[in-house]
């Protein structure tokens, strides 16, 4: 009898017959086409569509990145003000009697101020209001000091 | 159905979703099987061809017709094989020996794996050699491709193919023998 050659060891790979020696769950073949053809057509969408959970994902940070840029912004705007904020700023920081002393010692005239300041209707609207808030009493102070620069400019 | 006919219905956009279901089932079982022997595993082998597949529907405008329709899904099917195996090798930082004694795990493990001792055997002989050299020798002798046909999959030269197949043959013969 000849022995069976698969079972004992062979020399060569052709006592080997090309044999298959894997295989699939029942079913396999029949199911596969479906999954790639569902997989396929989905892996054509856009990528936010493909995936819910990715919209999502990126919104949030994206959402967190506005906020943070938002109030860095805000906070930068506040320590840098600009130039007629600032010396308002350091201008509220004086004190009134200090500011009276400081104009009563310049030699600036009015004319000279005036070229400085622009008065706009606000201002000016302002003004009236400041000047109907005075007292009588500090309202001939200052009509005195008009009187004498008058006098003093003829 | 012939290659052709397929070829015309994936390139019409109103029968491209049919002319894909047919080429799915036409070369699924051929692809699976040059994936399995390479992979051995079958789950690796199935997000393989799945993947593989997908591939197909997303790059068909590159297939010019150049190349017949069956070697094209070949190459892909061999380059996703390779790029997973040597993913593997990466994931395990050192030795190729940590991979084939993973893949011969699989063989132990008989999961969805028959045949005798002898067969076996050889497929754990096969494991020893180099990806490349194993993926050429699986298309001649398991699949009796001619060496033109794995030349033009491989992009390997017909003479390199040869010498890598005897190479391979000689080396498992030793194996088999416990030279």
């Amino acid at each position: 009898m000849r022995p069976n050659k698969h079972h004992t060891s062979p020399k060569k790979l052709e006592d080997i017959p090309p044999k298959k020696v894997f295989n699939v769950p029942e079913g396999y073949f029949d199911t596969l086409p479906g999954i790639i053809q569902a997989k396929a057509i989905e892996s054509t969408k856009p990528a936010f569509i493909q995936q819910p959970g990715m919209a999502l994902k990126w919104a949030l940070p994206l959402v967190l990145l506005v906020l943070i840029a938002g109030y860095y912004g805000f906070k930068l705007n506040q320590t840098m003000p600009n130039n007629d904020t600032k010396i308002a700023k350091m201008l509220d920081e004086v004190s009134t009697s200090e500011l009276v002393a400081y104009i009563e010692e310049t030699d600036l005239t009015t004319d000279e101020i005036l070229e400085v300041v622009s008065f706009e209707d606000d201002n000016l609207e302002d003004f009236t209001y400041d000047v109907n808030d005075l007292s009588d009493q500090e309202l001939d102070l200052i009509m005195d000091d008009i009187l004498i620069e008058d006098i003093t400019d003829i | 159905m012939e290659d052709a006919e397929l070829i015309e219905k994936l390139s019409n956009e109103d029968t491209r979703n049919y002319g894909f279901n047919l080429l799915v089932r036409k070369y699924q079982e051929r692809i699976y099987w040059h994936v399995r022997k390479m992979v051995i595993n079958h789950d690796d082998a199935d997000d393989l061809v799945q993947e593989i597949f997908v591939k197909v529907w997303k790059y068909w405008k590159n297939f010019r017709g150049d190349s017949q329709l069956y070697t094209w899904i070949y190459r892909i099917a061999t380059n996703e094989c390779l790029t997973f195996l040597a993913k593997k090798k990466k994931r395990f930082f050192l030795p190729i020996v940590d991979v084939e004694k993973e893949l011969c795990h699989y063989i132990d493990e008989g999961y969805y794996i028959s045949g005798d001792e002898v067969q076996l055997k050889l497929q754990k002989a096969l494991l020893t050699l180099p990806d490349k050299q194993r993926l050429v020798f699986n298309m001649k002798y398991f699949d009796d491709m001619k060496y033109e046909e794995i030349a033009e999959i491989t992009k390997t030269s017909i003479g390199a193919l040869k010498a890598s197949y005897h190479h391979a043959v000689k080396k498992i013969e030793e194996i088999l023998t416990g030279n």
